[in-house]
């Protein structure tokens, strides 16, 4: 009775848009039910009221509301018992509602904390490549025009200071790279992952042909997903399948499925391998295991591909020893793409 | 008969930047000969041949940049575009900007083209031969134009 007319309002209001509305609805089922009179909510815990038959919410030991009815006589016990449940009911339907307004702020705040730093990371880099270009410039004309006629120390120097200077350029170019991947998936379609990754290969053509590796894949799945920030994902674990080959020309094998609410995907190499140390350290951020002038690159790489994986809500770890070639895996879950 | 060298005219308000582009200019196999302005005021001055600037010479090519104080790029543009004796005059946008907003504006108040400033003395340089070669090997330019022959 007074249970069913609660149970129906309380599940009307799952969203919880007016938490006041929901009180004062309750209330006034709770008066039709009982015959009790003005009905009313006195919210806050310094809340004076004047009614003659009071029912406090309460949430963590605090008085947050306070149902207040007119009526003469005291209730019964039984009714008393009822009159608490409903008020433990209210009571959670308040920590529900705070919960959902945390995480909206929180969001919020997620969002503009990702917006600064992409924001950040963009001007840091335009603004950083201007002087940048000066110091190239002139150390290369320096190179050029003094090299030979000052002592060979200073042919040395100056080739220290343009090299430091491209590879500053390379990670500024890589960080505004990175940050371009922030943003969560900005599309989700439904693309022929085989198709992807011949595109990839064919990109990749040049390099292919020059050390002799080859890249195979067969019967791969429609998947869902960013495809642009897939063909990054695939671009860079194979590029790398290729760069860490060892001795031998690299021998690269793609292979995906799909399963529920999701799909995996793994890129399996014959290369140099990977420590067990080393497993989670190679997704960071610029971070390099090898000496740059053995094997070039930034360290950029497997740090994209982590936040692809990210947007896409999904996991990606690697399972590797050195000398036994590396497979990296993929999870990706549709649902929970940002 | 011997070719008279290519009038340029830089629009450029960074000394640094202005320094390298001659450097480049100068080892170009086209014989060319360089006038630099530093604003976009300067920049029409010269252009127009007011006052001080009266024996100028109208350039064969303009290499513009973008971010200068008090007259840009852009306003500039617009002025020698929206004259008649001067419109003619192919406006090389070159700047630091890769923004699309700015290559939007550019093109939308007809810069002839929109470059990217490289990086790198080999990057600068191929930019270099690909303008000379573009708009003086390849292009045809109106007769008649400027001081050449």
């Amino acid at each position: 009775m007074i249970s069913d007319l609660l149970l129906a309002v309380m599940e009307e209001t799952t969203a919880i848009a007016d938490i006041r509305d929901v009180f004062d609805r309750v209330v006034g089922a709770i008066a039709e039910a009982t015959g009790w009179s003005q009905g009313r909510v006195i919210w806050g815990e310094k809340a004076e009221a004047d009614g003659s038959l009071l029912f406090p919410v309460t949430v963590d030991g605090q008085v947050a509301a306070v149902l207040v009815f007119d009526e003469e006589h005291d209730p019964p016990e039984k009714m008393r018992r009822v009159m608490r449940a409903v008020c433990a009911q209210l009571g959670d339907i308040i920590v529900r509602q705070r919960h959902l307004s945390d995480l909206d702020r929180l969001n919020d705040e997620l969002s503009r904390s990702n917006d600064d730093l992409e924001q950040f990371a963009s001007v840091a880099s335009h603004d950083l490549q201007e002087p940048l270009r000066k110091v190239i410039g002139y150390c290369e004309l320096l190179q050029e025009r003094y090299s030979g006629q000052l002592d060979e120390d200073a042919d040395v120097f100056i080739g220290y200071a343009v090299d430091g200077a491209l590879r500053m350029r390379s990670l500024i170019q890589d960080l505004l790279a990175y940050a371009r991947f922030g943003r969560g998936v900005t599309t989700t379609e439904e693309f022929d992952l085989g198709d992807l990754v011949g595109e990839v290969v064919a990109e990749l053509e040049a390099d292919l042909t020059d050390t002799g590796g080859r890249v195979e894949w067969e019967d791969l799945p429609v998947v869902r997903g960013d495809p642009r920030q897939i063909a990054t994902l695939l671009g860079n674990l194979i590029a790398n399948a290729l760069k860490f080959r060892g001795d031998s020309p690299a021998h690269v094998v793609v292979d995906a499925d799909v399963k529920n609410g999701g799909w995996s995907l793994r890129v399996r190499d014959e290369g140099i391998g990977i420590a067990e140390k080393d497993h989670e350290r190679i997704f960071e951020l610029f971070r390099r295991l090898h000496r740059r002038d053995v094997i070039p690159g930034t360290g950029i790489g497997l740090a994209i591909c982590a936040r692809v994986v990210a947007n896409h809500g999904g996991r990606i770890w690697v399972e590797s020893s050195p000398g036994e070639g590396s497979t990296f895996h993929v999870e990706i879950d549709t649902e929970r793409a940002r | 008969m011997k070719r008279a060298p290519i009038q340029i005219l830089l629009v450029d308000d960074d000394e640094a930047d202005v320094r390298l582009s001659l450097e480049l200019l100068e080892r170009s196999k086209i014989r060319n000969d360089v006038h630099v302005a530093r604003d976009g005021e300067e920049a029409l001055a010269l252009l127009k041949r007011d006052g001080a600037h009266a024996d100028a010479v109208r350039p064969d090519v303009i290499l513009l940049d973008l971010n200068m104080p008090g007259m840009g790029g852009l306003a500039a543009l617009e002025q020698i575009k929206a004259d008649p004796e001067l419109r003619r005059i192919p406006v090389v946008i070159i700047t630091t900007s890769d923004a699309d907003s700015d290559i939007v504006a550019s093109y939308d108040r007809y810069a002839n083209c929109y470059i990217t400033k490289p990086i790198g003395l080999d990057q600068f340089g191929k930019v270099v031969s690909a303008i000379e070669n573009f708009w003086f090997e390849i292009v045809r330019l109106p007769e008649g134009e400027g001081d050449r022959q």
